[in-house]
């Protein structure tokens, strides 16, 4: 077990939890069995400079104390430099001695690619290149939303889902918008800094410019709607896009779509259509609507109740086009009474919502209600 | 470079970060030339677990609700001073606001910041390429007038760096109390899609701090609307927050709810009012005094600024007895505005018009600028993308923009 634990990438990766133990505060049990096995791992008989990874991040370098040793002199560790190479300045990070290394974590991972020197009291002392990612796991583009082939010209947002975390802050390098000649048209989606990524970085909201989509704004009457009615466009994204780990996209992605009409109505709940399933059963109960809806807002705002008022767990599946959804189950349909809870924030791909339009003709009557919760209901029959 | 230095994420409780800091010193800052201390170091590993686990223990149970952990920051979106040294790190990753001390108080005379090729010089000191980091934001600390800088890797780790001069350094927070309040309570609401993502997705877009209270404006997927918060400073375990609704008028006719891009606070004609830039960059004002929480609040578009833009930051400089609004673009120039106009701008746009409206608005020449920050009344500090390609932080007075 021992030779199990301390062969390196083991005694890396618990080197790096006894970092972590005094960053991220976890339950009392880990810092113990941290403690524990890096009490028993050590850099043993290590002579050369090692990179030290955390997951396929290389978090570290590790030093041997005897490299830095001057004949009779013991070293001094603030006199050691870990650079980028053919820069001067020495990169920012933490030096820990420890069991005959020094480790040094710099304040980000090292980059992929990239070659590190290693000075000591100004000489250098060896060097490094971090090894370029496996191209095997390089990420591609699982889905655009939304998926439907036609949409409104008020369309609001895109989504574009990775199958691994992308970099932030290039995206508008990496997307364009082409018009059917294939000219690319300017100044469509808003350049947000930040953008607008889930936590893990796989999914990334776009904006078409909403000063564009909103009536009567400066935006709108000087430079149009994004999108016309009528006419077909393609949504292109470059190959050139890089995940976290600096691999670029699989491949380039293009979708062509079409504009239909403006969208200026709110989802109407009473209008979708509902499929019951039989009782005692995982059978999904089947909702279907007249228009595409939002994706990712669909999985939020939905939610399932019993005669009771109790959440009924399971999961929902979202339908081609997003124009409806299979909510599955855990448990057995028992028969009785089930109500469907939509929150009003549920918009559709115009950015309506339940209660209200994107923009609203102040002319006009409003309509909202101010529900907090839109409603249906529906039976599972005794037979 | 100091032996023992930490990065400033290092930290969970205070107790414990000082006691690990005093560890390593004691074993780090002095030359190792004896064996026997190698193996006293062995045992005082497990002695010092138990230390730790004790101390994690009292801290756990005493620790106040909203004392944070700085180890807990996911990201930098927003930074903004408060008073007394307070820096505030909008997190967007984690929706939270955190409020550290950076102890950082003592008073200095404004000097002028500058920094050649500084998206480069930050590259190297975190070792790597210029195109592998984005400067999300910056303040100037009101006090030591040293700016501290927010920087994202590409991997997405966050970073928080302070100028010294011409020398780069990271702000370590190990020794530092922080606080923090959570915006987005609600992980239990925090939808998952079927692989068990999370699907909310949110920006802190802007921070600013007035008269003991922090503001907070925010960008949604799941929403097109104001996300604008108001909460008092310091935090406390049950937060007196205020979630505003706000809307604006597109020329009388069409009203929407959009989020706040950046925004800044400003008295005009004798009453505070939140100056707000959105992303469709109509410029919006709100009297302080009618944001309470729960309510509906219209504000006055004094200012349409131009299509195809997105504001970015926005500060208010004084020139003798006259202020006037800056305000930074990413299309546009900066673009400066002056009080008296807005304060003699009674009404609303109510009439469509084609280009820029409303407050007249004097375009500078300066483009390009991603980040800006005041450094007096007088003096602005800017990053800019040279015509050359160049990024460079420099120090102008704000007269002469």
């Amino acid at each position: 077990m021992v030779m199990l634990i301390c062969s390196p990438p083991m005694e890396a990766a618990y080197k790096n939890l006894m970092h972590d133990t005094f960053r991220l505060g976890p339950p009392l049990s880990l810092i113990f069995f941290a403690f524990f096995f890096v009490s028993a791992c050590r850099y043993k008989n290590q002579e050369k400079i090692a990179i030290v990874w955390s997951g396929n991040q290389a978090t570290g370098i590790s030093v041997p104390i005897q490299l830095l040793k001057d004949e009779d002199e013991s070293p001094v560790v603030p006199e050691l430099e870990v650079r980028l190479q053919n820069t001067p300045a020495a990169m920012l990070g933490d030096y820990s001695i420890s069991d005959g290394v020094v480790l040094f974590r710099p304040l980000i991972p090292f980059s992929r690619g990239l070659r590190y020197q290693i000075f000591y009291r100004k000489k250098m002392i060896g060097g490094m290149t971090i090894p370029v990612a496996n191209a095997s796991e390089a990420p591609s583009l699982v889905a655009i939303y939304p998926s439907a082939d036609t949409v409104p010209e008020n369309l609001l947002k895109i989504y574009l889902q990775f199958s691994s975390p992308m970099r932030e802050g290039e995206a508008m390098r990496h997307i364009a918008l082409l018009n059917s000649k294939r000219d690319t048209l300017e100044g469509v989606f808003l350049d947000l800094q930040p953008e607008l990524w889930n936590k893990d970085r796989t999914v990334l909201t776009v904006w078409l410019d909403p000063g564009r989509i909103k009536r009567e704004l400066a935006p709108n009457l000087q430079m149009g709607n994004p999108l016309q009615n009528g006419e077909s466009y393609s949504i292109a994204v470059s190959d050139h896009w890089k995940d976290v780990q600096g691999l670029t996209l699989r491949q380039p992605y293009s979708r062509k779509f079409f504009v239909g009409p403006r969208d200026s109505l709110s989802p109407q709940h009473r209008e979708w259509k509902m499929e019951i399933p039989a009782k005692q059963t995982i059978q999904p109960v089947k909702i279907s609507f007249p228009e595409s809806l939002d994706y990712f807002l669909l999985a939020e705002t939905i939610s399932i109740l019993d005669k009771d008022g109790s959440v009924i767990k399971g999961k929902i599946h979202i339908d081609p086009e997003e124009r409806g959804f299979a909510f599955l189950p855990e448990k057995q349909w028992h028969p009785g009474r089930y109500r469907m809870h939509i929150a009003p924030y549920l918009e559709d791909i115009a950015g309506n919502n339940m209660e209200r339009l994107f923009d609203r003709d102040i002319r006009k009557a409003q309509t909202s209600t101010g529900k907090e919760v839109f409603e249906r209901e529906f039976i599972i029959p005794r037979q | 470079m100091n032996l023992g230095e930490r990065s400033y994420f290092s930290a969970f409780t205070d107790g414990i970060g000082i006691f690990v800091t005093r560890f390593q010193n004691r074993y780090t800052e002095k030359r190792i030339n004896d064996q026997s201390k190698q193996t006293f170091m062995k045992k005082t590993y497990f002695y010092l677990a138990i230390i730790a686990g004790s101390l994690l223990t009292i801290a756990a149970v005493h620790a106040p609700t909203n004392r944070a952990s700085v180890a807990d920051i996911k990201s930098i979106s927003a930074l903004t001073f408060g008073p007394d040294g307070v820096l505030f790190i909008g997190d967007s990753k984690s929706a939270t606001v955190f409020a550290v001390n950076t102890k950082d108080v003592k008073k200095q005379k404004p000097t002028a910041i500058e920094m050649k090729n500084i998206d480069q010089k930050i590259a190297a000191a975190l070792g790597t390429e210029a195109t592998n980091i984005t400067i999300t934001d910056m303040a100037v600390n009101p006090q030591s007038k040293k700016l501290y800088i927010a920087v994202q890797a590409s991997e997405g780790t966050p970073v928080l760096l302070r100028l010294e001069g011409d020398k780069i350094e990271a702000v370590s927070l190990k020794d530092i109390t922080a606080t923090a309040v959570v915006l987005n309570n609600a992980p239990a609401e925090d939808a998952k899609d079927q692989r068990g993502r999370s699907l909310r997705i949110s920006t802190i877009s802007d921070l600013g701090y007035s008269e003991g209270k922090l503001l907070v404006s925010g960008l949604s997927n799941h929403q097109f609307s104001s996300s604008f918060k108001s909460i008092p400073y310091p935090f406390t375990s049950k937060q007196d927050e205020a979630t505003l609704e706000i809307y604006h008028a597109a020329h009388g006719r069409y009203e929407t709810s959009a989020p706040i891009k950046t925004f800044t606070t400003a008295v005009v004609n004798g009453r505070k009012y939140l100056v707000a830039s959105y992303t469709c960059t109509p410029l919006v004002l709100f009297p302080m005094d009618e944001l309470k929480p729960g309510t509906h609040v219209k504000g006055r578009t004094v200012a349409e600024m131009g299509s195809g833009n997105t504001p970015i930051d926005m500060i208010t400089l004084k020139n003798g007895n006259e202020s006037f609004l800056v305000l930074a673009n990413t299309k546009h120039p900066v673009a400066k505005v002056d009080y008296k106009n807005i304060a003699s701008f009674e009404g609303t746009l109510t009439e469509p018009v084609k280009g820029t409206a409303g407050v007249n608005f004097t375009a500078t020449p300066m483009t390009n600028v991603s980040q800006m920050d005041k450094l007096d009344d007088n003096q602005v500090v800017l990053i800019q993308k040279k015509s050359n390609g160049d990024v460079d932080l420099f120090t102008a007075n704000g007269s002469s923009l």
